[in-house]
């Protein structure tokens, strides 16, 4: 009987839990993780040459982050025109979210390569860099797989993890984007995602 | 005698979409795309079908310093990648598709190029010759169309 009880209460906290605030995350579209996860903390430099505290600067914000490299052709400004586009649908969202895109290829990517690059897309997204090790750190500290080069000479390719985190604004890493999601499966998560309380500062 | 030069170009305006079919006897070069490039490099996508078996070789652009043939790298830790290959095959019933996140043509070192622009690539291919299609420059959030993603 006390067994039946707790059972009925936990029924009934899952439930409030599930329906609080009217944010349903069971409807996102991306690879959404079983548990949430907390958001690391790393610091970097950015296209100012100031450096970029991420869980810091980050707080309260809808936060996507991506590692590539500008000299990519295929997936990384795909990433990045789709998560731009949905900008352009959804700006209220766009208002409370920050983008994150940390080069893999320091070398080439200088600041001004990148921001000149990432303004292309929408001059709000934030470029990061720093030296290796720094940006070694940093993939290892989000958990994605540590970008290598492969190749000889100036024409080198970079290896590097394809999928975009996406962080709510309570600081919790929720789904990650492979890459191949669609355009709208990005419009409807960003809008479930942003919808999410703030951490308490 | 191989037929260079010989080119069939049919302009097919659909409602929602621009594409191009560029035609010769063996061989039909469908939807060449551009995706607006961002910084120095762009990828060229389209669909090759073919009555024969048939490698693609080579392709050139004038809007570009360097073309290779890419394909894209998945590796077993999640990284994605790309490698340069010699050739894409293409034969009957296994049509050649070049497009994001699998293969592409790659220009490097690519001019500023502007959404809507037509850009002329020559095509080469080891049976049917030498092939110039039209590939459409196009935003990049639209070469992942909800057609193209596989989940």
């Amino acid at each position: 009987m006390r067994h039946l009880r707790l059972l009925a209460l936990l029924v009934l906290v899952g439930v409030l839990a599930a329906c609080g605030g009217g944010i349903s995350t069971d409807e996102l579209q991306g690879v959404a993780l079983a548990e949430p996860t907390p958001k690391p903390d790393f610091t970097l430099t950015d296209t100012e040459g100031n450096p970029f505290h991420f869980a810091e600067e980050t707080q309260g914000k809808l936060t996507l982050l991506y590692f590539g490299y500008t000299h990519c052709p295929d997936v990384c400004p795909v990433h990045l025109a789709q998560i731009a586009e949905t900008f352009d649908q959804l700006p209220q969202v766009a208002e409370s979210s920050v983008v994150i895109f940390v080069t893999v290829d320091p070398h080439r990517d200088t600041p001004e390569v990148l921001r000149e690059w990432l303004d292309r897309f929408d001059a709000r997204f934030i470029g990061l860099t720093g030296t290796p090790e720094e940006l070694e750190a940093a993939q290892k500290a989000v958990g994605v797989p540590v970008a290598f080069i492969e190749g000889d000479g100036e024409d080198y390719t970079v290896q590097h993890a394809g999928q975009v985190l996406a962080y709510g604004p309570d600081g919790l890493l929720y789904a990650q984007y492979p890459f191949g999601t669609r355009q709208s499966d990005w419009v409807n998560d960003l809008r479930i995602l942003s919808q999410i309380p703030p951490e308490e500062a | 005698m191989r037929r260079w030069g010989v080119i069939a170009a049919a302009l097919l305006l659909g409602a929602c979409a621009f594409t191009t079919t560029t035609s010769v006897s063996e061989l039909t070069v469908d939807d060449p795309r551009i995706g607006a490039p961002a910084g120095e490099n762009a990828a060229l996508y389209l669909t090759v079908r073919s009555s024969i078996e048939d490698r693609l070789i080579e392709a050139r652009t004038d809007v570009a310093v360097r073309v290779e043939l890419h394909e894209t790298v998945h590796g077993d830790d999640g990284t994605m990648g790309m490698r340069q290959v010699e050739a894409f095959t293409v034969s009957p019933g296994q049509d050649l598709k070049l497009e994001p996140g699998g293969a592409h043509i790659m220009l490097l070192d690519v001019e500023e190029l502007t959404v809507g622009e037509i850009v002329p690539v020559t095509l080469v291919f080891e049976e049917a010759g030498e092939i110039e299609v039209p590939a459409e420059v196009v935003d990049l959030a639209d070469t992942m169309g909800e057609d193209h993603a596989d989940h």
